[in-house]
């Protein structure tokens, strides 16, 4: 288990790409959740 | 009151403040500007790692970068444009609002001076000619001419007096002639033009139900479209379809529908600014969406739709009576009648008989909408009436023969009747002349073609507002109304689904204003008329809900217009990027790539750039509105979807493929 962890954390730290693709898609449901939002309370925006 | 539309320094306001409203708390309230913002921060810090790293997308990345804030920005400016146009009206509007000295008018009769900031509702000022009005009231004494320039634009003076229609002034207009008794109807800082300027400066703009509801259909698209692009390398590893997020951000800016998104608070503030430039100001953009809306106008036949100052034609005897006694009678009875009818009644008896002398007078009987009847009880113990037949058929003590026909006669002409009498003893008939305004038929036929119905509302007989009806060629009339009646007409045609327009002055006019959709009030009419409506006339011009209407509809349009095109383009999007994107790792989906783009980065880059640079050229349109004619729905209809419909539809296509050659001669694009 250790193991495994470790080597997903080595993959993640030695591919930038992973990591900006991970915020990217962090990113991406943080504004799906304020899209949500506005759906349903559009008076306040 | 009007600017030009891009004066210099509405433009340098609204570049400094389109700058201010770049911060995220402010695009915030527009969701696909903000998921756009977001995008770019997120795309500079890629750039900006690209150059560090000497990556080889660094240029692309950069250029998609600039090309998203410039996106945001185009639209900010936009808004900053409208506001500014506003501001600059409020501001000249503030120039007016200026601290002068009053004479007030003591209970006891002293006059002192005072400074206009001191007075409140209630006291009596007196204003001589050259004097400016120091607050808003109503004259209670005498007539002049005011110049209301400094409020309207309109050089042309207007007169006010007490009596009548016209007794509202406005504080910061000027006095030109004679002295003005006037009572102060608004306490310091409440004053009309403290709320106009508030209005006109928009601090307090609410989104109107069509924006909101319009709001909310942009952040689903783009919440559908976000969905998919934050899954998009996830599901598409599968097919072995992979982005750079750079350009998943670049198709996220094109597929959504940003040039509505964009325009659409400039859209919104340009048409309410529209009214305001036809010197009418709007409590809110929803009444300007309800103007588009209407069904039914409910005009008034004196002043609307007739010349409105009617005046005395003859004096017609009854029975025995000679003209000598009806123009006597008519002269007692109007002798101390203020209005323009009881004015010109009093002229043209003293035309007739020169000699006419001023009787004393016991008592005042002023007219009013629901008696019908005015008149006064002189200090030898006649009492001299004047009124409409239908009331006065029942007060007088006897019916002549031909009275009905003299009636009848004059109402078959469009014409008033007014009915004399004497101790109750009928003598005659005063003939007062209305005419149709010129043009007016031609207006109404406009609203008809538009699918509006008219109808005029009168206090006359029925055969006057028919024959003026018929003149006119209003669609329906109510004759012999009281002002109550405007109310249940309102709300009849309201109840049969209708949205409703109508204008009005007076006091009773108040409560039918309140309850139409669209209540326009004259600004020479009473506060009360002017606090129930949602909309205020400047010119105090009934005729101008009609263009009030079609400045709603243009409104309406325009939104409409530049939604259909801004889809129509995304729409026309698909097929011009993604097979270019797809071509390489999908090759039967290269059969879509008819226009044949250079490469994925090329196609991403072109798209944006149209993406982006269709808000800016678009500018102008959401400002101006889209160009209305008087038609029926379905042939605007026809011609604004062939228009920005298909217009929308071809746009990309051509305008992408251009750009792309153009980036790849100019090599800026990897």
């Amino acid at each position: 288990m250790y193991m495994l962890v470790s080597q997903i954390f080595t993959d993640i730290i030695a591919s930038s790409d992973t990591l900006i693709y991970i915020a990217f898609v962090i990113l991406g449901i943080i504004l799906v959740g304020y899209l949500t939002y506005v759906l349903f309370r559009p008076e306040r925006f | 009151m009007s600017n030009g539309v891009y004066s210099r320094k509405i433009l340098v306001d609204a570049f400094a403040d389109s700058i201010k409203k770049l911060s995220p708390r402010h695009v915030i309230g527009n969701p696909v500007m903000f998921v756009v913002e977001v995008s770019f921060f997120f795309a500079l810090i890629l750039a900006i790692g690209a150059w560090i790293f000497g990556s080889s997308v660094a240029l692309f990345n950069t250029e998609i970068s600039i090309l998203l804030l410039l996106t945001v920005w185009f639209s900010t400016f936009a808004e900053a444009l409208s506001e500014g146009r506003g501001r600059a009206q409020a501001e000249s509007l503030r120039k007016t609002r200026k601290e002068v000295r009053a004479q007030k008018i003591a209970d006891d009769g002293t006059i002192t001076e005072v400074d206009s900031s001191e007075l409140v509702k209630g006291d009596r000022v007196i204003v001589r000619a050259g004097d400016t009005i120091p607050n808003d009231g109503d004259v209670i004494k005498g007539s002049g001419s005011v110049d209301e320039s400094a409020i309207t634009g309109e050089s042309a003076p207007v007169i006010r007096e007490s009596g009548g229609d016209f007794t509202s002034v406005t504080g910061g207009t000027t006095l030109l002639s004679d002295e003005l008794l006037i009572e102060i109807t608004a306490n310091p800082g409440e004053s009309f033009l403290d709320k106009m300027i508030a209005l006109v400066e928009g601090a307090t703009r609410q989104k109107t139900p069509n924006e909101l509801a319009l709001t909310t259909v942009l952040a689903g698209f783009t919440w559908i479209l976000t969905v998919i692009i934050i899954t998009f390398n996830t599901l598409g590893s599968f097919l072995g379809v992979t982005s750079d997020i750079t350009v998943l951000y670049g198709l996220l800016a094109c597929l959504a529908p940003t040039t509505i998104g964009g325009l659409l608070p400039a859209i919104g503030i340009a048409g309410m600014d529209r009214v305001t430039q036809f010197n009418v100001i709007a409590t809110s953009g929803r009444a300007v969406e309800a103007a588009g809306d209407v069904n039914t106008i409910i005009l008034d036949k004196t002043g609307t739709i007739t010349i409105g100052n009617r005046l005395a034609e003859e004096f017609i005897p009854l029975g025995d009576k000679t003209e000598a006694d009806v123009t006597r009678a008519s002269y007692l009875s109007s002798v101390c009648d203020e209005t323009p009818e009881g004015r010109s009644i009093v002229a043209l008896a003293q035309k007739l008989i020169p000699d006419l002398t001023r009787p004393d007078v016991k008592n005042v009987i002023e007219f009013s909408a629901s008696t019908k009847m005015s008149g006064v009880d002189l200090a030898d113990g006649r009492e001299v009436r004047k009124g409409a037949f239908d009331v006065m058929s029942d007060y007088v003590r006897y019916v002549p023969q031909g009275f009905r026909e003299v009636i009848d006669g004059i109402a078959q002409r469009g014409a008033t009747p007014l009915v004399v009498s004497v101790d109750r003893e009928p003598i005659g008939v005063i003939h007062l002349k209305d005419t149709v305004k010129p043009g007016m038929r031609e207006r109404l036929q406009e609203l008809r073609e538009m699918g509006i119905k008219t109808i005029m509302v009168t206090g006359d007989n029925r055969l006057t507002a028919a024959t003026i009806a018929a003149e006119a060629g209003v669609d329906d009339y109510v004759a012999e109304s009281k002002p109550e009646d405007k109310i249940k007409i309102v709300e009849a045609e309201q109840k049969q689904g209708k949205i409703v327009a109508m204008t009005g002055d007076g006091t009773n006019d108040a409560p039918a204003l309140a309850q139409a959709d669209v209540g326009l009030a004259m600004n020479s009419g009473t506060q009360a008329a002017k606090e129930a409506a949602n909309m205020i006339d400047l010119d105090s011009d009934p005729t101008k809900l009609i263009a009030v209407v079609g400045i709603g509809k243009q409104l309406l349009m325009t939104r409409g217009s530049i939604t259909t095109f801004s889809v129509v383009t995304d729409f026309a999007k698909y097929f011009t990027i993604l097979p270019a994107i797809f071509a390489a790792t999908l090759p039967a989906i290269s059969k879509l790539d008819f226009i044949n783009l250079q490469s994925p980065h090329s196609a991403i880059l072109s798209a944006v750039i149209f993406n982006t640079f269709v808000i800016l050229a678009l500018i102008p349109l959401a400002m101006r509105g889209v160009k209305y004619k008087p038609k029926d729905a379905t042939s605007t209809l026809v011609r604004n979807v062939a228009v920005y419909g298909i217009g929308g539809l071809l746009t990309p296509f051509i305008a992408i493929k251009a750009i792309d050659l153009l980036v790849n001669y100019l090599h800026i694009v990897v």
